[in-house]
């Protein structure tokens, strides 16, 4: 974070508007990740979702960075506004960043229980001679399994730099007065 | 000079509580005397004038409640009409900006959806096409941008604004 953005307007101010900053960027790239989706549609009209499986669902990526984005900048909103407790505003938004990195959390959770359940049995096995596309199974880990172990990889460094040794190097000084507010 | 701050602050207090539901109050019958002139479904563009008023009238409340309060914890006075004003601002601010960040969403939703041209052929349930015929996909054109896209960009940004300047004003001077 720019310490000259800081120094203009305020701590209290950049880690406000930092998850405000990701919702709406997060907001762009889901929009990028439907229009991507819009590509993959073959067949999805008739029930039929053998093309869709073999396909590369960038879509999926898109929406795992928007839910990153979302938990990066809450999560250093949240670190920010650790210290901030001088002002009312600063004790407000110390509640908002921790509200913002929960919401985080959520979406990322449901991110990843929902691409568990969309994929879950829909992986069908056709003999070779029914005609019928094959399932690539390459792809569907690309598609479904990296996404699922990235997903948790995000949730679980927003929640260690939340909430576990929330305090910098560069931050000790305010560490005694940290642990004495819990 | 003490009076007239008494005063003023009876009519923030005032303010604080009225002027959210004169900017709902606004906001609706302007959405329904453009619907009842027009005889058709609000244009998007309507729906965000429409939130921004609600906004306005959400940032303006908690604005006035906050300067209530503020003069009743500076002169040691009963806080509980002034703390109500802030909380009623704050229970509001927050509806307004859960229904303004589904609405972007589900409007940008909508705005991909329109791009896609599904073909006409009915098959029946039955039947499994072994080569699925695929939609036709719609270019953006400057005129969907604007018609579509455009304002569910600008409810995520009012939404944001929103959320940003109602913690402002709930924390403008507190003591």
């Amino acid at each position: 974070m720019s310490n000259g953005l800081v120094q203009r307007i305020g701590r209290g101010r950049v880690a406000l508007a930092l998850p405000l900053l990701g919702l709406v960027g997060m907001w762009a790239v889901f929009l990028g990740a439907q229009i991507s989706d819009l590509y993959l549609q073959n067949g999805s009209n008739y029930g039929n979702w053998n093309a869709q499986q073999n396909e590369f669902h960038l879509s999926t990526y898109l929406f795992l960075i928007g839910v990153a984005i979302l938990g990066l900048t809450s999560v250093t909103a949240r670190r920010m506004a650790r210290q901030l407790t001088t002002t009312a505003l600063e004790r407000a938004v110390r509640g908002f960043s921790l509200v913002a990195v929960f919401v985080a959390l959520i979406i990322g959770a449901v991110f990843g229980v929902g691409n568990f359940m969309s994929n879950f049995m829909n992986n069908p096995f056709y003999p070779s001679s029914s005609g019928y596309v094959q399932p690539d199974e390459l792809k569907r880990i690309f598609n479904v399994y990296i996404p699922i172990l990235l997903d948790a990889a995000i949730m679980v460094f927003v929640i260690i730099r939340a909430f576990v040794n929330p305090v910098d190097e560069d931050e000790k000084g305010h560490e005694s007065k940290e642990r004495a507010h819990g | 000079m003490a009076k007239s701050a008494a005063v003023l602050a009876q009519r923030h207090l005032g303010l604080g509580y009225s002027v959210p539901i004169i900017g709902g109050v606004t906001a609706l019958l302007l959405g329904l005397i453009i619907s009842d002139v027009t005889h058709t479904r609000l244009d998007i563009w309507i729906w965000v004038l429409i939130h921004t008023i609600l906004g306005s009238g959400m940032v303006m409340g908690t604005r006035y409640s906050t300067a209530a309060y503020n003069y009743s914890v500076g002169h040691g006075k009963r806080v509980g009409a002034t703390k109500g004003a802030r909380n009623l601002n704050l229970v509001l601010g927050i509806i307004w900006s859960a229904a303004v960040i589904i609405v972007s969403f589900s409007k940008a939703s909508e705005a991909v959806q329109k791009l896609v041209v599904w073909p006409k052929e009915i098959v029946s349930k039955n039947q499994v096409l072994k080569t699925p015929l695929p939609p036709t996909i719609e270019p953006i054109t400057s005129l969907r941008f604007l018609q579509d896209f455009v304002p569910a960009f600008v409810l995520i940004v009012l939404a944001g604004v929103g959320i940003y300047l109602l913690l402002l004003e709930r924390t403008r001077n507190v003591k």
